[in-house]
């Protein structure tokens, strides 16, 4: 999940909460005294040892772990926007970013208040510096502040919540996959160096064995700051699996990715490198065919069909409506949409419609006295069932293992069946 | 070799508290500590999130709480805790899971959106351990008849002891209870009457008297069953011993007291055990990772309580009656996990028919899907019992009351 957006849905959520709970009253009347200055975010305090760097308190204090002891360090967070091409370009409005005409996403930063030309004067408050004028404020990219892709591919987080990945599918064929830490930056070298990973494009369920055969796989290999495979251009839609080992003798990871169109690369040409790896149907991947693939780069028109994937911003702004059949037919509606997006491969923004339906659920059950007992029974759980899982949604759609989303999707859509079923359709 | 175990557990446990969180995260909750989620955990989880209770961490103060804000996200999202096992909506159990739908929602918003702690200068109220029994003093206390002392280099023991009732005659009890010596590592405990009987395959006397699980009170029977206890009896005690972290290298000892509650009347009927044991259950790489067995009915039965007796960990066990008429009651469907083997009492009682089946559905995939997507750390896999054993508790249908 983009804990940015989760801002944004939070605010409107409270907003919906108010509007249910009050009736429509007229607007006060204007106050007469000057304009008060924008409120500032709060300050927190965070630790900086490694390992505990989720730690975040609203006071001074030292790190909990007692063998560690260190001092809680101050920073500022906010939500911002930014260019997902360059986080370096960040406002406090949406627009379009002035570097490639796409449209800003939300990001938690770090924000400081500096003067030109210096870091020493660097502050937590706004201020003034030495030639009179105000102090400029200075963001800095947060840890997990920014799960949104880079290169117009789709972007998953690693189960080890360090590594992140965005895998990219270019018109010339080619797919290619960056490499992140948990700051959204490319990794060190030194850190790319013991991923393996392959790109497997067709595979078949054998219920001899039980597990996948792998029919049509390519090695994924390095070419700089990303690992990447020719497989040539396909018809569209197309769904492919990236399987990663991000340290040599742990788990597999599984990233399902599913290409609607051909991805867009803000940084780069839409035509990029042609890899010449061979296909490898069938045929097991081995370090001899994790060559350099050859470069020949052949810029062209971006492609028409080339979209942006992401979260629609419009699609949060449901106010939970006063009836339960209008309760009833939006909940149909938000578990239809995450079918949507689970089947689009838009696996990061399952949570949108997932935490709108557990609103309506939550508010379906205020209404669960009204049923017969044994109708009483059958909501609680699962109105309980749908609040768990559409956590349980957000968390598996940062992952993108499509097996994972289905497996809590099916938990989800029968506790909504059973709410479905408890509530009568008409009042 | 089962320190090593055990500090993988605990480096488990570490790691899931932190692995899968968003560091750093702005504050979203719209739900505070102070305001929204301390009331809920000194109500729902203060008898073992609360410093000397048996959970690994208190979760009291905004202090303790807030490092495992991740923590408690993902155990609330797998289902682990509150720690009951039993799925809603199937079968109706008594005391189900005691989060309500929108407290659950308040505290995982709350653990997911920045752990805010609310107003700094609100004071909550201190919340300190109560170690007292729930049901009043019983009316036979029986303190074990030694302590035991479990060393420093130990962290998990199981130990059984036998202690003399002294009753002179049979009486009806209508509760046990256990009440901890030192709260902080008493994990589980069965309380049973010693029997030299053998193993029945049909209704026959319930010899276990209690399965305590901290923080759940016992069920007291004031209806027309009961437990009978034979005059002279001894009973058997197994505590299931368990440091968490913070009393590792440390020893410790406790001598806990079980708490016998006799039924007021003179007359009942005596609670029986029917138990319910499959086949070989399927190995762990099996293909075919389910399997179904029934057990018939041959009187008619009010069905009380379903234990599981013998059951792997991290499995899905579905229980319902098929009636002679075909009809299907649904009775439980269980998520098992280790350490939480209690016995779930119907919200009412269950009427069997002679001729009604009892059907088992065992489904050996682990039902955790968080620990699967998050591919927790190497936990050491249970291969577990090779068949697997329920006891339903009955009574017979319109027996009438008798003296113990």
């Amino acid at each position: 999940m983009k804990p940015a957006v989760l801002v944004f849905v939070v605010a409107l959520g409270t907003g919906v909460a108010a509007q249910r709970a009050t009736a429509p009253k007229p607007a006060p009347p204007k106050a007469q005294t000057a304009p008060a200055a924008p409120q500032l975010e709060p300050v927190s305090y965070v630790c900086t040892m490694p390992g505990d760097e989720n730690v975040l308190e609203d006071k001074p204090g030292v790190c909990p772990n007692p063998k560690c002891g260190m001092t809680l360090v101050p920073v500022r967070l906010v939500s911002r926007w930014s260019c997902a091409s360059n986080t370096l370009m960040i406002k406090d409005a949406p627009g379009r970013c002035p570097t490639d005409g796409s449209d800003m996403v939300r990001v938690t930063v770090e924000m400081t208040f500096g003067c030109p030309n210096t870091k020493d004067l660097d502050s937590l408050n706004p201020g003034t510096c030495p030639d009179g004028t105000r102090k400029q404020p200075r963001y800095a990219a947060r840890a997990h502040g920014n799960h949104n892709p880079q290169h117009g591919g789709q972007f998953f987080m690693a189960p080890d919540a360090w590594h992140h990945i965005e895998g990219v599918y270019l018109p010339s064929g080619l797919f290619r996959m960056y490499l992140y830490n948990d700051f959204t930056k490319p990794l060190k070298p030194a850190d790319a160096r013991p991923i393996v990973a392959r790109l497997v494009t067709k595979q078949v369920y054998d219920p001899s064995t039980g597990k996948e055969n792998e029919i049509e796989k390519f090695a994924l290999v390095r070419n700089g700051s990303y690992l990447e495979a020719a497989i040539g251009p396909r018809s569209l839609p197309v769904r492919m699996s990236a399987k990663v080992t991000f340290k040599a003798g742990e788990k597999e990871n599984l990233f399902d990715f599913a290409f609607e169109a051909f991805s867009k690369d803000p940084a780069a040409p839409a035509n990029a490198p042609l890899k010449t790896t061979s296909t490898t149907s069938a045929a097991p991947v081995t370090p001899a065919a994790r060559k350099t693939p050859a470069a020949t780069v052949a810029p062209g028109a971006p492609d028409p069909s080339i979209v942006e994937l992401g979260v629609n911003p419009a699609l949060i702004t449901v106010p939970i409506p006063e009836t339960v059949p209008e309760m009833l037919a939006q909940l149909r509606t938000r578990t239809d949409q995450i079918r949507q997006f689970i089947d689009k491969g838009e696996f990061a923004a399952v949570y949108v419609p997932a935490f709108q339906a557990k609103d309506l659920a939550l508010a379906l059950d205020e209404h669960r006295r009204d049923l017969p007992p044994a109708k009483q029974t059958i909501v609680r759980p699962a109105v309980q069932t749908v609040v768990r899982t559409a956590y349980m949604l957000d968390a598996f759609g940062d992952l993108g293992n499509k097996q994972q989303i289905l497996e809590a999707y099916a938990i989800f859509t029968a506790a909504v069946k059973d709410i479905q079923s408890a509530f009568p359709e008409k009042p | 070799m089962k320190k090593v175990v055990l500090a993988v557990l605990v480096a488990a446990g570490a790691l899931l508290a932190t692995r899968h969180g968003e560091a750093h995260k702005a504050v979203t909750s719209k739900y505070t500590y102070n305001d929204d989620v301390f009331p809920i955990l000194r109500d729902r989880c203060s008898k073992c999130h609360v410093p000397g209770g048996v959970a690994p961490m208190s979760l009291m103060t905004y202090d303790d709480a807030f490092p495992w804000g991740e923590s408690i996200r993902a155990e609330l999202i797998a289902a682990h805790m509150p720690p009951w096992n039993a799925e809603g909506g199937f079968g109706e159990i008594k005391h189900a899971h005691p989060l309500s739908p929108n407290e659950l929602d308040i505290i995982l918003t709350w653990a997911t959106g920045g752990n805010p702690r609310g107003s700094i200068d609100q004071k909550l109220p201190a919340v300190t351990l109560v170690n007292d029994w729930t049901m009043g003093k019983p009316d036979l206390t029986l303190t074990l008849p030694s302590e035991y002392a479990m060393p420093a280099d130990s962290m998990e023991e199981t130990k059984e002891f036998t202690v003399a009732t002294g009753v002179a005659e049979a009486r009806w009890v209508r509760a046990v209870d256990l009440l901890p010596g030192t709260p902080a590592i008493v994990r589980s405990a069965v309380i049973y009457v010693k029997t030299s009987a053998a193993p029945a395959a049909g209704p026959a006397p319930e010899q276990v008297l209690a399965r305590w699980v901290p923080g759940q009170d016992p069920e007291p029977l004031d209806g027309g069953a009961a437990f009978r206890l034979p005059a002279g009896a001894q009973l058997g005690v197994r505590i299931h011993y368990k440091k968490t972290w913070s009393y590792e290298s440390k020893p410790l000892t406790d001598r806990s007291t079980v708490g016998i509650y006799f039924a007021q009347a003179g007359t009942a009927q005596e609670m029986l055990a029917l138990p319910l044991t499959s086949p070989a259950l399927p190995a762990a790489d099996a293909l075919n990772k389910s399997i179904t067995f029934t057990q018939n009915i041959d009187s008619d039965l009010q069905v009380l309580a379903l234990s599981p007796e013998q059951v792997p960990a991290n499995i899905t066990l579905q229980v319902q009656a098929v009636l002679p008429n075909g009809t299907r009651a649904p009775m439980i469907r269980l998520n098992t996990r280790a350490d939480w083997a209690r016995r779930y009492w119907f919200e009412r009682p269950i009427s069997l028919p002679r001729g009604t089946k009892i059907e088992v559905s065992v489904n050996l995939v682990d039902p955790d899907l968080m620990s699967a997507a998050f591919g927790s750390p190497a936990l050491p896999k249970t291969t577990g019992p090779s068949t697997l054993r329920l006891a339903l508790n009955v009574i017979p249908a319109g027996a009438k009351p008798v003296a113990p």
